[in-house]
């Protein structure tokens, strides 16, 4: 087991790849946190150590623009040397089952988690994590570069898509670019559940 | 006059406690539209504005679709006229006798 607070290494329970997309998740009880007071635990409860600082967030959502795409993360937070992007999905849509999460992803989501991510990366000029909290799940997304460059190369033929004469949304590009990615070579449909160390690390 | 230069994208794909690594880059092409980059620093809170139509929008100018429904409404109402006088002939004249046969005047 992982010593962790030592080597810096978070907690995460599981990963699985989805659509070129790294997925790590770590699951947590709803109901405990709602006792922590600390908004980090209760925002980000893989994190043991460390405390991201709040920079926008909750009320109102910060709109963040990059080029022609823009979005509206639910909190952007400071860490270290970067930022982490964080996206809610309390629905029950999005409550996962620690069995099963991988057959339950949604890919939407998942993709306008990491719009978010690039939007806000974009604005900060600074590095930036995807992040999504679900119902009793915190899910963190490292997408490839056939991923990114997807999604990045395709904000204009989406604008026309959606007949945009302004810019676009995380969500209205994540729509748009599923179906690509399901055609690219070299991505894949959402495989079992894999444990940590059947996963070769990137 | 120099073009705008491309947005530089880093996105992590790792975090630890101390902080994001595994850097992954990308390009975005510069905004052709009004959104200013550096929104979060400025926090606004409105959402971005709705599309102008008139400034992209290829189909004919409103005054020519108002035009043309006009056009149409009048033909329907000739050809309705034409169709009344044709099958039941011009109105006659509204007199004294025509009332009284109508059961208007007893």
């Amino acid at each position: 087991m992982t010593a962790l607070g030592t080597d810096g290494t978070l907690g995460w329970h599981d990963q699985t790849r989805l659509l070129g997309v790294l997925v790590h998740a770590y699951f947590f009880e709803p109901e405990e946190l709602r006792t922590r007071d600390d908004s980090v635990e209760w925002q980000l409860p893989v994190f043991r150590r460390a405390r991201p600082r709040l920079l926008a967030g909750d009320d109102p959502r910060p709109m963040v623009a990059a080029g022609d795409l823009w979005a509206l993360p639910d909190a952007v937070l400071e860490h270290g040397n970067g930022l982490l992007s964080l996206t809610y999905r309390n629905t029950a849509r999005w409550w996962l089952h620690r069995e099963r999460w991988p057959g339950q992803l949604r890919v939407d989501g998942m993709l306008q988690a990491i719009a978010d991510a690039m939007a806000v990366a974009g604005a900060r000029q600074r590095p930036c994590a995807a992040l999504l909290r679900a119902g009793n799940a915190l899910l963190q997304f490292a997408p490839s570069p056939q991923v990114l460059e997807c999604l990045a190369s395709n904000i204009g033929a989406a604008r026309r898509h959606w007949n945009a004469s302004q810019a676009i949304s995380a969500s209205q590009l994540a729509s748009f670019c599923e179906p690509l990615l399901r055609t690219l070579p070299g991505i894949r449909a959402p495989e079992a559940p894999a444990a940590l160390s059947a996963v070769p690390s990137d | 006059m120099n073009a705008p230069s491309m947005i530089e994208v880093q996105i992590a794909t790792t975090v630890s406690e101390d902080g994001v690594g595994g850097i992954c880059w990308v390009l975005l092409d510069p905004s052709e539209v009004a959104l200013p980059a550096g929104a979060v620093q400025q926090a606004p809170t409105d959402p971005p504005a709705a599309p102008d139509v008139d400034a992209a929008d290829p189909r004919p100018a409103r005054w020519v679709y108002h035009l043309l429904r006009a056009l149409v409404l009048a033909a329907a109402l000739a050809a309705a006229w034409w169709t009344a006088s044709g099958s039941a002939g011009p109105p006659a004249p509204v007199t004294k006798g025509t009332l009284a046969r109508s059961g208007v005047l007893r």
